[in-house]
């Protein structure tokens, strides 16, 4: 299938949208915990960082599967069902791997880093991790 | 693992997608186990050998 400009857009609108719709959703869940910075700031930042991560992560874990689901009889016998696993694998190792890290370095400083970063940003790195990874065995290992 | 599902492909005058669509699979599917990418699951695996008239262990060396 020929890639073109077209339907690129096609593909992706839904999930930029909708991923920016919950970027700004979690800006302002953001507000609440930087109660002292200007809160349009807080909401412009969170969301514009979180936004591509979002949006691919909506664009693999639910339309591409939706897709790929609706085309193909057998989904769990292809290669994408493969894909899917391991880069869910990767995003809990990764997960959990930071998690640890961020205790076992503010255990050893001293300091509750757990408390700041909270499970957003957990949510925010797995999805990521999981973006990336099944985008990496997608298309990166050729 | 290696195989011969290119060369068997190739025989029997199939496309990627063509063979992709007899298998149920995606034509990515198709690609990656050519490439040795993709380690097929047993029953993908007995399904390509029935569609071309063989065994597994004929198609699939470890």
């Amino acid at each position: 299938m020929r890639v073109t400009m077209r339907s690129i857009v096609q593909s992706w609108w839904r999930s930029a949208v909708l991923g920016l719709a919950l970027a700004l959703l979690f800006g302002a869940l953001m507000t609440s915990r930087n109660p002292d910075d200007p809160a349009s700031v807080v909401v412009v930042v969170a969301a514009f960082t979180t936004w591509p991560v979002v949006a691919v992560a909506l664009q693999v874990l639910w339309f591409d599967r939706a897709a790929t689901g609706r085309d193909i009889a057998q989904g769990e016998l292809g290669v994408e069902h493969a894909w899917f696993q391991e880069a869910g694998a990767t995003a809990f190792a990764t997960m959990i791997g930071g998690l640890l890290f961020l205790e076992g370095v503010g255990g050893a400083l001293n300091v509750s880093w757990m408390a700041p970063v909270g499970l957003a940003h957990a949510l925010v790195l797995g999805l990521g991790t999981f973006a990336g990874s099944y985008l990496w065995l997608r298309f990166g290992r050729r | 693992m290696e195989n011969r599902l290119a060369e068997l492909r190739a025989q029997h005058q199939l496309s990627q997608a063509a063979l992709a669509e007899l298998l149920g699979v995606s034509r990515q599917t198709v690609i990656s186990i050519e490439r040795g990418r993709f380690d097929p699951s047993l029953p993908l695996a007995f399904t390509i050998a029935r569609h071309f008239g063989t065994t597994i262990e004929d198609i699939f060396h470890p």
